[in-house]
């Protein structure tokens, strides 16, 4: 009995000896959580989006962290939407963490800051595109990257823009052909496009949709051919892009340039089946990489180097560098709302204004406030534009941001 | 000038549908086994040109000497595993059967070949003679062209040979033929390699025009039962007629009235002409409940 009565003794003061320690430890932490797929089929594009989240958070722990205390990262792993409920209802109310980073799927995005806005708790989404994330006017949930209408908006900027610079025509000069496949992505894509058109004024000489399980898209070639469009800006899967441009091929229409929107013609398997005839021939909108202009991207090959410094790999993809550029545009908030209360991180964030020479993309931060259609929207966010050229894809637009020995080519 | 163009068009995706069909027609519409996994075979022996090409260096066309025969044999293996045991159980039972076997090859084929859109990038291919304003590729051409001769030969092989009479009749009343000394398994066995090679055939031709993929099968297969259906059960012209019905139907209504619409059009022509002639288009009256169960 004696020995354990000493026992629970010298537990209970070993006890109070750490419990002050813990507490001192924590309050010099800053906690946040991260939702990303890190197992499940989406996990290589989660582990690589979250990457870029976790080198913003190991530069500004360098700079000495936030409000004077280090960032830690609880990491919540979402391989699907359902698993991205529960692990931000964990995060939210056993780690009470006043911030969410994700996602990089629009499906578990929608579902966790859904869930996170219940809690009041900040949700900041860094690489999702699917438009309805910020247009359920959640209070709590921001998106520092463009939309997927924004896709289309591009798209349409580019071929009127820097395109027709080139090929040496007036934007109003332009015949613009719009052609997309019919599920989420094309539709919200060809609506960028219809949106930016009314615009700009323009009309589309063709705005057509398709199945792209479809098994032949020769009548829509027909159809494009028979408007003679000067450019295609294509929205697509991997499958029906492919289809597409043979058929387009054997059907003799030509165009100075497709403009696709990611999907499935930035793929291997597309430049893989289509070989040389894409050089110079096919553009996409989407997320620069490591290949952009580091006089344009500053900072753009440290970051490079870090990565593989801390990961033991080149990047896997392009998707690290808009997270860390959101990332640390979270940084910039939370010094400015000087607290991590719910209420003054919103505060801050509806006032960011960073201008675009701060940010390694160049574009700027700045939130559509309340009221407005896509509330906690970054309206100034952008993609890049790159081209097939020898088998592989550079930044060619806007000009001072291409890779370095690249330019846009037209045939 | 552009109609002419859009019906060539609708007739050389007919030519697609046709030779895609044309082996289902006979497992399906000839000896009655409702076999979901053809687009699955279509599947393989896309996948065996694909790699006699990057493998072996061999022309998709030339390679169809090693894939024909290979998927006779990979129709006599299906036939033999799969479908024997349970050739007297009730038709649903070979619903059940091949459905599974669909999900399996289309999970085999993801472990071994990966979800890759493959092609193959052949300058044949892309060949296209002009005739004024009228362009046509050459390797449809030759898709559309095997199409008939295969329709052809196959009629004249049903019609005219000793062993196309004995799968007619095992079609028609096994027992009576068993009786006549015909021995079914042999005859089923047969007509299944038949049937498997014919859509090995399929798969060479169309792989220089399309992409393979595990699931390819599933973008051919519905199609090609409305075509056996609309054609009428076990006929080879009708199959042949029904393709080449569809193909020009998708291609007119996705030029004149809108690319997504094209399915609903030939979906609705074909609840007409079931509506009409539920024995299809050439079929013989009362076919289309000859054999089932």
């Amino acid at each position: 009995m004696r020995i354990l009565k000493s026992a629970l003794l010298m537990v209970a003061l070993a006890a109070l000896l750490i419990a002050p320690l813990g507490s001192a430890m924590a309050a010099d932490e800053i906690k946040l959580g991260t939702i990303f797929s890190r197992t499940g089929p989406l996990a290589n594009l989660g582990l690589d989006s979250w990457r870029g989240a976790e080198l913003a958070r190991i530069v500004q722990n360098q700079k000495g962290g936030l409000l004077g205390k280090k960032i830690v990262f609880i990491n919540g792993d979402a391989p699907n939407p359902k698993a991205a409920v529960s692990e931000t209802e964990r995060l939210c109310t056993v780690e009470k963490v006043p911030v969410i980073l994700g996602s990089f799927s629009s499906s578990i995005s929608l579902a966790a800051s859904a869930k996170a806005n219940q809690h009041k708790v900040v949700y900041w989404e860094l690489g999702g595109v699917g438009d309805k994330i910020t247009e359920r006017g959640l209070k709590y949930v921001f998106r520092t990257c463009p939309t997927g209408s924004d896709l289309g908006r591009d798209q349409l900027r580019f071929a009127l823009g820097a395109l027709a610079d080139k090929i040496g025509k007036k934007p109003a000069q332009m015949k613009v052909a719009s052609i997309y496949e019919d599920s989420a992505y094309g539709t919200a894509c060809a609506a960028g496009i219809r949106d930016q058109a009314k615009k700009m004024g323009i009309k589309l000489a063709v705005d057509e949709a398709y199945n792209h399980k479809a098994t032949d898209l020769s009548s829509l070639v027909m159809r494009v051919k028979a408007a003679k469009p000067d450019v295609i800006l294509e929205s697509s899967y991997e499958n029906d892009a492919i289809m597409f441009f043979r058929q387009a091929q054997e059907a003799g229409l030509k165009v100075r340039q497709f403009v696709g929107s990611g999907g499935g013609m930035n793929m291997p398997g597309y430049q893989k089946a289509l070989g040389k005839d894409i050089s110079d021939y096919v553009c996409n909108v989407g997320y620069p990489g490591y290949n952009l202009n580091p006089k344009y991207a500053k900072g753009i090959k440290e970051l490079e180097a870090l990565y593989t410094k801390t990961f033991g790999e080149k990047p896997t993809s392009v998707f690290s560098v808009i997270n860390y550029m959101g990332t640390m545009a979270l940084w910039d908030v939370i010094n400015r709302a000087g607290s991590m209360k719910p209420e003054a991180l919103v505060k801050a964030a509806l006032a960011t204004d960073i201008p675009a020479d701060k940010t390694i993309l160049r574009f700027g931060i700045k939130f559509a406030g309340p009221g407005s259609k896509n509330m906690g929207q970054n309206v100034l966010a952008r993609y890049f534009i790159s081209q097939w050229q020898d088998g592989k894809l550079w930044i060619v637009s806007p000009a001072a941001a291409a890779t370095p020995g690249r330019s846009l080519q037209v045939k | 000038m552009v109609l002419l163009q859009v019906l060539i068009n609708g007739l050389f995706l007919g030519g697609v549908y046709a030779l895609i069909s044309l082996g289902l027609t006979l497992i399906f519409g000839v000896i009655r086994v409702i076999n979901f996994a053809h687009g699955e075979i279509l599947m393989i022996s896309m996948y065996a040109s694909f790699f006699c090409f990057s493998v072996l260096g061999l022309n998709p066309y030339l390679s169809l000497i090693i894939v024909i025969p290979g998927m006779f044999l990979v129709g006599v293996l299906v036939d033999q595993v799969i479908i024997r045991p349970i050739r007297n159980a009730p038709s649903y039972m070979q619903i059940f059967a091949t459905v599974g076997l669909s999900v399996v090859l289309i999970n085999l084929a993801l472990v071994f070949f990966s979800g890759d859109y493959r092609s193959i990038n052949l300058a044949f291919a892309k060949q296209v003679v002009h005739m004024g304003d009228i362009g046509i590729s050459l390797s449809r051409l030759i898709v559309f062209i095997s199409a008939i001769a295969v329709a052809w030969l196959v009629w004249l092989f049903l019609d005219r040979t000793d062993m196309g009479k004995q799968i007619r009749a095992i079609a028609q009343d096994r027992d009576a033929a068993r009786l006549m000394g015909i021995n079914p398994n042999k005859i089923y066995m047969i007509t299944f390699g038949i049937g498997s090679a014919m859509v090995g055939l399929a798969g060479g031709l169309i792989m220089p025009l399309y992409y393979v993929f595990p699931s390819v099968g599933a973008y051919f297969v519905l199609t090609a039962f409305v075509v056996v259906v609309l054609g009428g059960l076990g006929n080879m012209v009708g199959a042949l007629l029904g393709g080449l019905i569809i193909g020009v139907i998708d291609s007119l209504s996705g030029y004149y009235l809108d690319p997504a619409l094209k399915e609903m059009v030939y979906f609705l022509v074909f609840l007409g002409v079931l509506l009409f002639k539920p024995s299809g288009l050439m079929g013989m009256i009362g076919a289309e409940e000859m054999g089932l169960k």
